[in-house]
C-alpha cells in the first residue's frame, strides 16, 4: 500500500480508529492490531512475501531467546552466526542473485570462458532491505548483552513488520522501539497534530517535489544521448531534489503515522543540503542507515581505532557496502567507492567532525563561506547522484561526458520543455518553455526557503515560527493541501526507495 | 481526544471542499470518458467502443426518435462485451424510465480477446480498467472516478489544455481531426497501421464474450427495444476485420435474433470518412447516426 494512496487514505483512519477507541483498554489487543494491520498493509502489495517475514521474526525471536539460554560462546556465536546467515541469505537470494550470476558469467566470458548459469526471473519483495537490517540489529545487540531478548512475542512481531516504516524505513532499533510496544501509549494531542502536520509536509515532499521533478529526470536519464551536458546536469540537479523529496517524503510520512498511533521513530534526514562537506552530508542523509553501518559493520571492522590505514579501509569498505545496499548493481557500488572517496580527505586531515551543528544555528543567514561550502557540497553531491541514477556503468560515463564537455557552457535543450508539461499558473506572456523552467524553479527554491527557515527542527514546517495566527496557520495548511490536490492524480507514484 | 478529532473532522471537511472545488472544474476537455460517469441514470444508450463513442451523435438520433440518449461506449480496451461492461451499463440503466432504445454497435474485436484462452475472464484486459474500477456512475463530480482512474493531474482540471477531443454532455466524444489529405495518412498511419500491426492474428473469438452479449441483449430487453449495429470502417480496417472472423455474420446469428434487429453498414464505407482508418469524421458521424435512427424508425412502423 503506497503513503500516497487512497487505499492509505482509507485504511489509517481505520487503524486509528480501532486503536484508540475499540482496543485501547489493553496494550496487547494493541499490538495485535498492529501487527495485523502491518500484515494487511504489507499483503496489499503481494500477500505471498508475508511468510517470508513471518519467517524472519519467527526465527529472530528464537534465537534471541537462545543466544541468552546458551551458556557457551561458541553457542551464542553459533546462533548468532544463524541469524545473519538466513537473514542476508534471503537478502542475497531475492537481491543479489541475478547480479551475482551475471557478474560470474561476465567476468568469465572475460577470459575466454563461457560459464552455464542460468539468472532466475526473481521478484524483489518490497523493503526487505529494509525489515532485514531492522531484526538483524535485535540479535546483534542480544548477542551483545545490550538488549535483552523479548518474550513477548506480539511485541517482537509487530516491531519488525510496524508498518509506517516497514517499507523503506526509518530503519529501527529494537532498543529504540521494541520498548514502545511494552508501555501503554496515551494520546497526545500535540503529538498527533504534529505527526499530522509531518504527514503533510511529506506528502508535499514527494508529490509536488518529487514528482515533478521526476518527469524531467526521467526525460533527461532516459534519452540522454539528445541532451546537452548543461541538460544533463539540470537533470542531475532535479535528480537530488527527486530522491530527497522522495525519500525524506517517505520517511516523514512514517514518523508522523507512527506519532499517531503514540510512537516516536528517529529522524532520518536533517536538512542534508545545507550540509558544508560530504561527512556532514553523510551524518544528515539517511541517518537510520548510516548509523546503523557505522554500529554493525564500521565499528565491529575496528573503526578508526587501529590506526588511518584501518580506518580508510573501514570506511571504504562501508561507504562500498552501503552502496550494494542500495541495489544490484555496480552503479551503486562505485557509487558508494565515489561517496568514501570525498570522504577520505576529510577523514585524512581529521576534518570529517568539523561541523557538527546545522549550519548558521543563530541567525537567518549564513556566512558567505558556509554558503560557498553549502554550493560546493550540494554540486558534489549532485555529481555522485549521476552514478546512483545511472542505468549502466557505460551510461554513468557518458553523462559525465557530456556533462563535463563544452556541451555544459549551452543553454539546456529546448526540447526537454516541449516534452513535459508543468503548469500551474498561465503566464500567456511568455514562452511555454520558459514558463515551465521558472515555475519548476520558483518551486525549488520555495521548498528550499522553507526548509532552510525550518532547518533547526525535525521537519521544516514543525513549528511554523513566522506565521503568527491560527488562521495564518490553517491558510497555510490548506494552501500545502490544495498544491498537494492539484499535482495528484488518479495513480499514485511509487516512492523510489521501494526498489532497494 | 475530542479535540483532535474535531480538528480533523474540520480539516477533513476543509479537503474535502478543496477537492469538490478543483474535481467542479472537471468537464469534457479534462478526460475522454470522466462525463459518462456524472450523468444520472439513462433509458436511451448507445453501447459499444471508441467507434461508436466517436461515431454516433445521440442529438442527432434524438431529433429522428424523439429519445434522449447516451453515448455509454468507451475503447475496445475497457468496453468489449464481457462482465465488467456489462455491470457498468446495469448501473448506468435507468430501470424506470419506461420504454428504452438502446443501440449495440458490435464488430469482431469486441467479441474477441487479446489472449491465448480467449474465454478466460480472469486475465481480461478490461478487469483493471476503470469500467471495473468506478463503482459510482452517477455522481457529479464523481470522485471515484478522478480518485481511482484520472490520468493527469488534477491541476489540469483547472488550467484546461488544448485537448484532441471533446466529450458531449450526452457522451458523444467528437474529435478535433483534420481531414486534408496529408493529415489523413498521417492519422492513419499513426492509429490504423499500428492498431493492426500490434493486434492482427493476436486477437482470438470469445465465446465467452459472445455469449455475454447474448445475455445482455436479452436483460435490456426487459426495459426496451435493442438494435445491432456494425458501423462502416475502412477498407483496410474491413480486411483486418475479415482475416480475425470472416464468419462473423454467421457467428451473430442467435444474437441478432434476440434483438429487435440488425444494420450491418460495412458495405458502405466507401461513403463515409474516417479521420483515422478505423473511426468516423464526424460530418460522417453524423450521417450514420441519421441513416440509424431512419432504419430504426422504419423498423418501428
Amino acid at each position: 500500500m503506497l503513503f500516497n494512496s487512497l487505499d492509505f487514505a482509507i485504511f489509517l483512519p481505520i487503524v486509528f480508529g480501532l486503536y484508540w477507541f475499540v482496543f485501547n483498554k489493553s496494550i496487547k489487543v494493541q499490538n495485535i492490531l498492529i501487527l495485523l494491520a502491518s500484515y494487511v498493509f504489507y499483503g496489499w502489495w503481494d500477500w505471498r512475501f508475508l511468510a517470508l517475514i513471518a519467517f524472519s521474526t519467527i526465527l529472530d525471536y528464537f534465537i534471541g531467546i537462545s543466544i541468552i539460554r546458551a551458556n557457551m560462546k561458541g553457542q551464542k556465536r553459533g546462533l548468532l552466526a544463524l541469524s545473519i546467515i538466513v537473514n542476508i541469505g534471503f537478502l542475497a537470494f531475492f537481491k543479489y542473485y541475478n547480479f551475482f550470476v551475471d557478474s560470474f558469467i561476465d567476468a568469465f566470458s572475460f577470459f575466454g570462458h563461457s560459464l552455464s548459469l542460468t539468472s532466475l526471473n526473481i521478484i524483489l519483495p518490497v523493503g526487505i532491505s529494509f525489515y532485514t537490517f531492522q531484526t538483524l540489529s535485535y540479535t546483534i545487540d542480544v548477542y551483545r548483552g545490550t538488549l535483552k531478548p523479548t518474550k513477548n512475542f506480539v511485541a517482537f512481531a509487530s516491531f519488525v513488520s510496524f508498518f509506517p516504516q516497514l517499507v523503506a524505513g526509518p530503519i529501527e532499533r529494537a532498543s529504540n522501539l521494541l520498548p514502545q510496544f511494552y508501555k501503554q501509549r496515551k494520546f497526545i494531542y500535540r503529538d498527533a497534530v504534529d505527526g499530522m502536520r509531518q504527514i503533510l509536509w511529506g506528502l508535499f515532499k514527494k508529490v509536488v517535489i518529487a514528482d515533478n521533478c521526476a518527469i524531467y529526470v526521467n526525460e533527461i536519464f532516459g534519452n540522454s544521448e539528445t541532451y546537452n551536458g548543461s541538460t544533463i546536469f539540470l537533470g542531475s540537479i532535479f535528480f537530488a531534489f527527486q530522491i530527497y523529496g522522495d525519500f525524506s517524503g517517505y520517511s516523514d510520512i512514517a514518523i508522523g503515522t507512527a506519532r499517531l498511533f503514540g510512537f516516536d521513530l528517529k529522524q532520518n534526514f536533517a536538512f542534508p543540503y545545507f550540509s558544508r562537506d560530504i561527512a556532514e552530508f553523510w551524518r544528515r542523509w539517511h541517518i537510520s542507515l548510516s548509523t546503523w553501518f557505522r554500529d554493525y559493520l564500521y565499528i565491529p571492522l575496528g573503526g578508526s581505532r587501529g590506526g588511518r590505514f584501518l580506518a580508510v579501509r573501514n570506511t571504504i569498505i562501508v561507504f562500498v557496502v552501503s552502496g550494494f545496499w542500495h541495489g544490484a548493481n555496480w552503479t551503486f557500488i562505485f557509487w558508494g567507492a565515489i561517496n568514501a572517496f570525498c570522504f577520505l580527505p576529510l577523514l585524512l586531515t581529521s576534518r570529517n567532525r568539523r561541523n557538527i551543528q546545522i549550519v548558521a544555528t543563530d541567525r537567518i543567514f549564513p556566512k558567505l563561506r558556509e554558503l560557498v561550502s553549502i554550493v560546493v557540497t550540494f554540486l558534489m553531491v549532485v555529481l555522485i547522484w549521476i552514478m546512483f541514477r545511472a542505468d549502466t556503468l557505460s551510461h554513468a560515463l557518458h553523462l559525465y561526458s557530456k556533462i563535463f564537455s563544452l556541451g555544459f557552457f549551452e543553454l539546456p535543450s529546448s526540447e526537454l520543455f516541449l516534452n513535459n508539461s508543468i503548469r500551474l499558473f498561465t503566464l500567456t506572456y511568455l514562452s511555454p518553455a520558459i514558463q515551465e523552467l521558472l515555475f519548476m524553479i520558483v518551486l525549488l527554491v520555495v521548498f528550499n526557503v522553507i526548509e532552510w527557515f525550518g532547518r533547526n527542527q525535525k521537519y521544516a514546517i514543525q513549528k511554523c515560527g513566522f506565521l503568527k495566527t491560527t488562521f495564518l496557520r490553517w491558510g497555510f495548511y490548506l494552501l500545502i493541501v490544495l498544491i498537494i490536490i492539484m499535482y495528484s492524480n488518479g495513480e499514485p507514484q511509487e516512492f523510489i526507495y521501494f526498489q532497494f | 481526544m475530542k479535540r483532535f478529532i474535531s480538528l480533523v473532522l474540520v480539516f477533513s471537511g476543509l479537503i474535502c471542499l478543496l477537492l469538490v472545488w478543483v474535481f467542479s472544474w472537471a468537464d469534457g476537455h479534462s478526460d475522454p470518458y470522466y462525463l459518462r460517469f456524472t450523468t444520472s441514470k439513462q433509458s436511451d444508450l448507445i453501447l459499444g467502443t471508441s467507434k461508436a463513442a466517436q461515431g454516433l451523435q445521440p442529438t442527432v438520433i434524438d431529433e429522428v426518435l424523439g429519445t434522449s440518449m447516451f453515448n455509454y461506449s468507451f475503447t475496445v480496451g475497457t468496453s468489449p462485451f464481457g462482465d465488467v461492461y456489462f455491470n457498468s451499463i446495469k448501473k448506468k440503466l435507468n430501470k424506470r424510465g419506461g420504454k428504452g432504445t438502446y443501440i449495440i454497435t458490435i464488430d469482431p474485436w469486441s467479441i474477441s480477446s487479446k489472449r491465448l484462452d480467449p474465454n478466460d475472464s480472469s486475465v481480461f484486459r478490461e478487469n483493471t480498467g476503470f469500467l471495473n474500477k468506478v463503482s459510482y456512475v452517477n455522481l457529479n463530480p464523481n470522485p471515484f472516478y478522478l480518485l481511482r482512474a484520472y490520468n493527469g493531474r488534477f491541476g489540469d482540471l483547472i488550467e484546461k489544455q488544448q485537448q484532441w477531443y471533446y466529450l458531449h454532455d450526452n457522451g458523444w466524444l467528437e474529435v478535433f481531426a483534420k481531414i486534408d489529405s496529408i493529415s489523413l495518412i498521417n492519422n492513419r498511419k499513426r492509429n490504423l497501421d499500428s492498431w493492426i500491426e500490434s493486434n492482427e492474428g493476436k486477437y482470438f473469438f470469445s465465446k465467452y464474450r459472445l455469449r455475454v452479449l447474448g445475455e445482455m441483449i436479452e436483460y435490456l430487453q426487459e426495459f426496451g427495444e435493442v438494435y445491432l449495429v456494425r458501423l462502416p470502417v475502412s477498407e483496410e480496417m474491413l480486411a483486418a476485420e475479415n482475416k480475425l472472423m470472416h464468419d462473423f455474420d454467421t457467428r451473430i446469428t442467435k444474437i441478432i435474433a434476440k434483438s429487435n434487429g440488425y444494420l450491418d453498414l460495412t458495405e458502405r464505407h466507401e461513403n463515409f470518412v474516417f479521420h483515422d482508418g478505423i473511426h468516423l469524421y464526424k460530418s460522417s458521424g453524423e450521417t450514420v447516426s441519421k441513416i440509424i435512427a431512419e432504419w430504426i424508425q422504419q423498423h418501428r412502423k
